[in-house]
């Protein structure tokens, strides 16, 4: 089954999908109300404008805990606190693209954010955006309804059931090719590249210390045990080493740098097609 | 960054900041390229003294105590990086410096440092997707359409 979402093309292929349809519509709306800095109901958009203590359910608490796990390993630079910056970037609600004249700088978590077991507490109200890790969350909402064979694929951030599949790497240069396959099963993949929202000199994946877009990467992938940490994962390396991020979640990875070079896991189910190859 | 090469940039701005000491309000550019495939700092520094001053600069010359600071830049396969030097003078010598890095530990640069510093990586050559056996692709191909339609709005107005 195949539908547009959270501002992406998703594909569900599960003997199950057509049975859940209603409860995949429900969950994606969930995520979409609760998280999105594009519609004015969202609990997001009054987060942005009245501190209060905001209840949350579980799986919202688990989203901000994974990301509190990424601001620490990255000393800040992975932060959900960046939706300002890219707002003023141009990267706003209404896709102006028009970069404001002063670009705000992104606060600290704890000036914003008191995170409870059931609750989070907004101290000053700040625009969040959790592009980093949301998707691959919400690809995770969906994901639960199904199990034995099925593969839910949101835009190229994915989740795989038991069944094998083969997954390839597209070259962000050049969409008509793939830079490697790699071979997963009850994992995700998710990839993230700088090439596609970009526009003037920006692109979406930015520094939250310069406020400036990250440089240096083209395209990243994360192949974790779910999409939330995936997702997560592949946005942390434009930002980070690897290693930096060891022990916060399964990681296979694969970077491609602006000169076309790339470094991967070195992993039996990771090819890469080299010039040496 | 690594520490010759912070070494070095501090030893060039330092070069820059003496010459230049006791003059207010001089800009000076100096462009010094470091050997031939290396990416190591290739300084374009201004000079912002925070002293007044009465004398010209004269090579062995008393220069005027104080602090000073400095922008060094130096670059990198995607543009320059900038790093800040602050100088104290005190009776001709240095007494003491600092540099604000901030930016290179921040994530801005550590990619080719990151890059360099594993020896990789064999360039990659693309196959076609046609060639090659998957059941799906991951990537970025698909962009909200509201996106697109953004930067047409942009491309056209920029036209008129």
């Amino acid at each position: 089954m195949e539908f547009e979402a959270l501002g992406t093309h998703w594909w569900i292929e599960s003997p199950a999908a057509l049975k859940r349809k209603t409860d995949i519509n429900k969950a994606i709306e969930q995520v979409d109300r609760t998280w999105s800095r594009f519609r004015d109901d969202s609990l997001v958009a009054q987060m942005a404008t009245v501190p209060a203590r905001y209840p949350l359910n579980e799986s919202d608490i688990d989203l901000l805990e994974w990301y509190k796990s990424l601001y620490d390993a990255t000393d800040g630079l992975v932060t959900p606190l960046i939706g300002q910056t890219l707002s003023d970037a141009g990267y706003d609600k209404d896709y102006s693209l028009q970069p404001a004249a002063r670009i705000q700088p992104t606060p600290n978590w704890d000036e914003v954010i008191e995170l409870g077991r059931d609750a989070v507490t907004i101290k000053q109200p700040h625009l969040i955006d959790v592009g980093a890790a949301g998707k691959g969350y919400a690809v995770d909402q969906v994901a639960r309804l199904l199990d034995g064979d099925f593969c839910v694929d949101a835009g190229g951030d994915m989740v795989i059931g038991n069944k094998a599949m083969r997954i390839g790497l597209e070259d962000p240069r050049d969409h008509s090719k793939l830079i490697g396959v790699v071979e997963i099963s009850n994992a995700s993949i998710c990839g993230s590249a700088v090439n596609q929202r970009a526009w003037r000199d920006w692109h979406h994946v930015i520094n939250p210390k310069t406020s400036r877009p990250a440089k240096g990467i083209l395209a990243t992938w994360a192949i974790s045990d779910n999409a939330m940490h995936a997702d997560g994962l592949a946005t942390a390396l434009f930002f980070v080493s690897p290693k930096q991020l060891e022990g916060l979640a399964p990681l296979k990875y694969c970077i491609m740098y602006d000169d076309g070079t790339v470094r991967a896991s070195a992993d039996s189910s990771i090819t890469i097609f080299t010039e040496k190859n | 960054m690594s520490q010759q090469n912070r070494t070095k940039i501090i030893g060039l701005i330092s070069i820059v900041l003496i010459s230049t000491a006791a003059t207010t309000g001089v800009v000076l550019i100096r462009n010094m390229q470091s050997g031939p495939g290396s990416y190591g700092p290739n300084i374009v520094s201004s000079v912002n003294t925070t002293t007044t001053s009465g004398s010209t600069p004269v090579s062995n010359a008393n220069y005027k105590d104080g602090t000073y600071t400095a922008t060094g830049s130096f670059y990198t396969p995607s543009g320059n990086e900038q790093i800040g030097v602050t100088v104290t003078l005190a009776s001709n010598k240095i007494t003491n410096v600092s540099i604000d890095d901030s930016s290179i530990y921040s994530g801005t640069s550590f990619a080719y440092t990151d890059q360099f510093a594993h020896g990789i990586n064999a360039a990659v050559d693309g196959k076609n997707v046609d060639s090659v056996n998957v059941s799906r692709v991951s990537g970025a191909s698909l962009t909200p359409m509201a996106f697109n339609s953004a930067l047409d709005t942009i491309k056209n107005d920029a036209r008129a």
